[in-house]
């Protein structure tokens, strides 16, 4: 079940008006587990089996270790359970994958290892990430150990977040579940978080819609496409993807802001990043900071503290954790390229940071800002090219279509002989596909760069009343006519 | 050593590594507070920190550290 279902929209106002008629603590977080229980066992009973499975095995690990006395005793238990939840991963996402290319590359193709075909659990990536942090964590005494299973449980399965994020971390949320304050009925929290939910399906309704059917054909037949119109499809595919997932993180901070909790947020005006390092401080936060504090710090650290590598240690670890960051998203060498993409534009940032510091004082500051912003735009849209591809030869495929006749897709869009110009810009469909994708795209950006300044309760409320029912109306209008038309979520899909 | 030396003696880090003309260290500062102070550059000072006091950290204590003041400590009582 998606946020943006009707399903979900009616079973979360019933859910909404029990959670608020429930006076006691424990009774709302019952109430919590139960809805998150339901919300999972929808998409699979056995996804519902498994996540819990995990929530005891290192709710379980994370008590043991913090009763156990021996540092020894409390390392082993640390490592086990780091180890647990990478197997559990890797046997449920990645199996497969490496026995396929293991088949390929040592025995001809021939299916030597087996392949297990299980089907993805909902969630698990997100999951696994969040224990494995908590363990870490524990085992670093930057968070307390839980002492409540339904407190942890609640934390792991809670619903709005489970299939697409953002990556929790404990001592953010769980700290949240035993403040009774929190969880008191807040008009101005409810209306936030009720402007926030609707502002996300809008962007994931409208906007990402109606910007995927313009550049999704192209997806779908590369080789028909070139030029002029594979350079529009790979400069939209980001904004789209923005849509759609800040959209859904939108969603799942709003339905959360409603019952009084607090989620972590995912972007920070990501196309206003002046270097890819910057890009990644501000596009799903919660997955790159994580990979920061879990993988990257730890291991730049261990590197700096026995070797003095200098900046080599640190690009051996950033490599490391741009690899992980890009197979996280799937089973597929496209995720492991732009991974790789990723390291070699911060890797090149690191060592010429010296360099770009007296570019940046000898130039007009305003001038590089701009050229900076836009080539870093450029850059990560490039890379989403292996984002958006299935296999790497699409990928390929993708960027010799896109870079061979642009002079003569150029020619033909002015001579427009057979419909040329409906081929080229509007990818084979009629010219209201692109007008539509470009007045949306237009208006969220516009709107949600006024959100990224002012913050979207302050720019409501200083708008008069008839303005602001006025949008709130547009808003829901919009929604409401493009509802089936919607595509499904990437990102629950990791 | 006292805690006056030392303290000048991490910002002249700080201000090799970040590339800063000039820096100054207070107790309560956290990596949000200077510009230029980033993951990629907090392990390079550590590194630096290390060299040039001579000391060895364990990945625990560096996980831990909350502010620049933490830091002073540390080493301080790696001195000690």
């Amino acid at each position: 079940m998606s946020l943006d279902s009707v399903l979900f929209l009616i079973g979360f106002i019933a859910f909404l008006i029990l959670y608020y008629l429930i006076r006691s603590k424990t009774g709302r977080k019952g109430l919590l587990l139960a809805a998150s229980a339901l919300f999972i066992a929808y998409a699979d009973i056995d996804f519902l089996i498994i996540a819990m499975l995990f929530a005891f095995i290192n709710f379980t690990l994370g008590k043991s270790m913090s009763t156990s006395v021996s540092e020894k005793k409390k390392r082993i238990i640390y490592i086990t359970g780091i180890v647990l939840n990478i197997l559990g991963l890797a046997l449920f996402k990645y199996v497969d994958f490496i026995s396929l290319n293991l088949n390929e590359f040592l025995f001809d193709g021939r299916a030597t290892l087996p392949y297990l075909n299980v089907i993805l659990p909902l969630g698990i990536s997100y999951y696994t990430f969040q224990s494995i942090g908590y363990l870490f964590d524990v085992y670093h005494e930057n968070d307390d150990v839980e002492e409540s299973f339904l407190d942890f449980s609640v934390f792991l399965l809670f619903f709005p977040k489970f299939a697409g994020g953002p990556i929790e971390r404990g001592y953010n949320f769980l700290p949240q579940l035993k403040d009774s304050e929190a969880q008191l009925f807040e008009t101005s929290n409810f209306k936030s978080g009720l402007r926030l939910f609707t502002w996300g399906l809008f962007k994931k309704v409208v906007v990402s819609t109606a910007l995927w059917k313009l550049i999704g054909p192209a997806y779908a037949d590369i080789g028909s496409f070139h030029g002029i119109s594979l350079i529009m499809v790979a400069f939209i595919y980001p904004f789209q993807i923005y849509a759609e997932f800040s959209g859904y993180t939108d969603m799942a901070l709003g339905a959360a802001r409603m019952m009084g909790l607090k989620l972590s947020p995912n972007f920070n005006a990501p196309f206003t990043a002046t270097s890819i390092s910057d890009f990644w401080r501000r596009w799903h936060i919660s997955l790159s900071t994580w990979v920061s504090d879990y993988i990257f710090t730890p291991l730049s650290m261990k590197i700096a503290l026995a070797k003095d590598w200098g900046k080599m240690g640190i690009i051996i670890a950033l490599s490391s954790s741009f690899l992980i960051l890009g197979i996280w998203h799937g089973a597929q060498w496209t995720y492991i390229a732009f991974g790789v993409i990723q390291a070699l534009f911060i890797s090149y940032e690191i060592m010429t940071r010296k360099q770009r510091g007296s570019w940046k004082k000898k130039s007009n500051p305003q001038f590089y800002e701009r050229s900076s912003n836009i080539i870093t735009v450029s850059l990560y849209a490039l890379s989403c090219i292996f984002f958006g591809v299935k296999t790497m030869s699409d990928g390929f495929l993708f960027f010799q279509q896109m870079f061979s006749g642009i002079g003569e897709s150029v020619l033909a869009a002015i001579k427009n002989e057979e419909l040329a110009r409906q081929h080229i810009m509007y990818m084979g469909m009629d010219s209201s596909v692109l007008l539509k994708a470009l007045v949306l795209f237009g208006l969220f950006m516009w709107i949600q760069r006024w959100i990224d300044n002012k913050g979207m309760d302050t720019l409501l409320d200083e708008q008069s009343t008839l303005t602001r029912w006025a949008s709130y109306y547009a808003i829901v209008a919009m929604i409401f006519f493009n509802s089936n038309e919607a595509v499904s979520f990437l990102y629950g899909t990791f | 050593m006292e805690r006056k030396e030392l303290v000048s003696r991490v910002e002249e880090i700080y201000k090799e590594i970040l590339e800063v003309d000039a820096i100054t260290l207070s107790d309560e500062m956290t990596a949000n507070d200077v510009e230029g102070w980033d993951s990629l550059t907090h392990s390079l000072l550590i590194n630096q920190v290390q060299k040039e006091f001579e000391v060895k950290f364990k990945l625990r204590e560096v996980i831990s550290l909350k502010n620049v003041g933490e830091l002073f400590n540390l080493i301080e009582s790696k001195l000690a």
